[in-house]
């Protein structure tokens, strides 16, 4: 039974540190002002901008913002919110579009282009530095679960 | 070198500007999407007598034909999508790689319409891919998995890529878990190497795939009326058939009608539609810094291919660029194997030609028995961006009397207990 409850505690902290969040660069997950989304849990942040689905989970139409290839920001904000490498990405994108399943999300070049489009349409949501946040910007509450 | 050439145009042609342009306004910037992919692969192998082959359909590969053979793995593949409204999409699809015909004459792979009914809800007409393993949604494209080739054990199972019909896709949202339930319905027409053909009819596929997190698990059901119709047999059926008029004229009436028995049989097996029907599990867990995948698979028939069962199990870990993997994966047929003519009693002479057609019959008979097992130790690099480099090491273990996935197999084949193989790939897409 000592043995038992040594490996139970060792699964115990590796469930632990696979489910610690993940440290990321100082980036935020952002909509408009006049979005009604106010928090999204890391794997409803990920099925949008995954494309596994087209709605918020209020049933409201979601358009992701995405940033281009090889910026700093696009690897941090995939690692992240799902733990996936840009290579991981890209192979994944790979899948879906060599199986005519669907198109990886519209990529603007940074993050003020991001914010130009999320405060056009309220439908968006896209990531952006923190500095860069103002009042036409909603920062979504992101929980890990 | 004429294939490679082609193989270059096409590549050039896939890279010119005005493909990565489209790609990368995305949807939003036009209807149509232009995407491509492709890989450039040398395979070496010291199997004798026989090829190491990538698909049954490649008429040689590395072995006996050459050391070194190039189109085991190369391919190249262009994509054009359209979005003609929110609900109705095409997609076309056109890959140049190593066919039955020793050329490398681009064909069309997938051709077909895509009805979005709901946001949850499809329906597709047209040429699209035949799907009976996890993997094989994107089988062509190197650069969605780790490998050089997906597993020849269980993807050899049912080597088709697409086919002709109708397929229908619903997905179903529960809290985190996704499932996607796809059917479809059709047929599809193969060449081999020397005027024969493979064809699938009635061609049913159905399969659940469960996504939760990083987890991935997937059951699937093939059934369909194949033909599998090999001219080259066709002399060796027939020389059982003439074999027996002759030792019955020279008075062995019983030798003579079992050897017209097995001329019979044989050709009847060989030329006529049967069933087939096979059940595969795919589980894959992908947490990201390293992952496991593995499949089984269950084949029955009642023609001339022998019942089956094939799985692979495969460890992979991500450290920065590279991904070393390791593989174990088996094929085991049922045993069709048949002693041939009885050369009791018979002349030398007689007993003698008896045996060299029970020779080729055994052979023959292994081609539809495909028994191995294999481990491979591999690395991808993903050196840029949209290309990786990948180094890969085969051992094959060939059972008694079974050609195994090897190809190309020559008179006097006997299976070498092992074959190693060396391959090395660079895959792109755009």
């Amino acid at each position: 039974m000592r043995h038992l409850s040594h490996i139970t505690s060792g699964i115990a902290v590796l469930v632990f540190l696979a489910a610690s969040p993940q440290l990321h660069a100082d980036e935020v997950a952002v909509v408009s002002a006049k979005s009604t989304v106010t928090t999204l849990s890391r794997s409803q942040v990920a099925d949008i901008f995954f494309g596994k689905t087209t709605r918020f989970p209020d049933g409201s139409q979601a358009v992701p913002i995405d940033q281009s290839e090889g910026t700093l920001a696009r690897d941090d904000f995939y690692v992240w919110i799902a733990g996936k490498s840009a290579a991981q990405m890209k192979a994944y994108w790979s899948k879906i579009i060599f199986t005519g399943r669907g198109q990886p999300p519209k990529a603007v070049a940074n993050s003020s282009e991001t914010k130009r489009l999320i405060v056009a349409n309220p439908n968006t949501i896209g990531y952006i530095e923190s500095k860069l946040v103002d009042d036409t910007l909603r920062v979504v509450t992101v929980t890990p679960q | 070198m004429p294939c490679v050439m082609n193989a270059m145009v096409l590549v050039a042609i896939l890279g010119s500007p005005v493909g990565v342009r489209a790609a990368d306004e995305g949807p939003a910037a036009s209807m149509f999407s232009l995407h491509g992919f492709g890989t450039v692969g040398e395979v070496y192998s010291d199997a004798h007598d026989a090829d190491f082959v990538g698909s049954p359909f490649q008429p040689n590969g590395a072995g006996y034909s050459q050391a070194w053979a190039p189109g085991v793995d190369s391919k190249a593949g262009l994509q054009l999508g359209a979005q003609f409204t929110e609900k109705l999409s095409a997609i076309v699809q056109v890959v140049s790689q190593h066919d039955y015909d020793n050329t490398w004459r681009p064909q069309i792979e997938w051709a077909n319409l895509n009805y979005q009914l709901t946001p949850d809800l499809s329906i597709r007409a047209g040429r699209s891919v035949a799907a009976p393993f996890l993997l094989s949604d994107t089988s062509l494209v190197g650069y969605t998995y780790p490998w050089i080739r997906l597993p020849i054990e269980l993807y050899g199972e049912l080597p088709v890529s697409n086919q002709d019909g109708l397929a229908v896709n619903y997905h179903l949202h529960s809290g985190a878990v996704k499932q996607t339930f796809s059917v479809s319905y059709g047929q599809t027409n193969l060449d081999i190497k020397g005027g024969g053909k493979v064809s699938a009819r009635k061609f049913l596929e159905t399969s659940d795939a469960v996504e939760w997190d990083s987890l991935t698990f997937r059951i699937g059901y093939t059934s369909l009326r194949a033909t599998t119709d090999i001219p080259a047999l066709d002399p060796l059926f027939a020389g059982f058939t003439q074999f027996g008029a002759q030792v019955s004229s020279l008075g062995f009436p019983a030798t003579g009608a079992q050897a017209s028995a097995l001329g019979a049989t044989y050709s009847r097996q060989e030329s006529f539609p049967y069933a087939f029907s096979m059940a595969t599990v795919g589980v894959s867990y992908d947490p990201g810094d390293w992952l496991l995948t593995t499949e089984w698979a269950k084949t029955a028939s009642d023609g001339i291919l022998e019942r089956s069962s094939a799985w692979y199990l495969m460890a992979g870990r991500r450290v920065g660029k590279f991904t070393p993997y390791v593989t174990v994966g088996q094929v085991e047929s049922g045993s069709n194997a048949n002693s041939g003519i009885g050369t009791a009693g018979l002349p030398a002479p007689l007993a003698a030609a008896a045996a060299t057609l029970n020779g080729g019959l055994a052979v023959a008979l292994g081609e539809f028995a495909p028994s191995q097992s294999s481990a491979t130790v591999g690395l991808r690099w993903d050196a840029m961006k949209d290309i990786d480099f990948k180094l890969q090491y085969d051992r094959v273990r060939l059972d008694a009397n079974s050609i195994g996935r090897l190809g190309n197999e020559q008179p006097g084949f006997r299976a070498a207990p092992n074959v190693n193989t060396v391959s090395v790939a660079m895959d792109f897409v755009f």
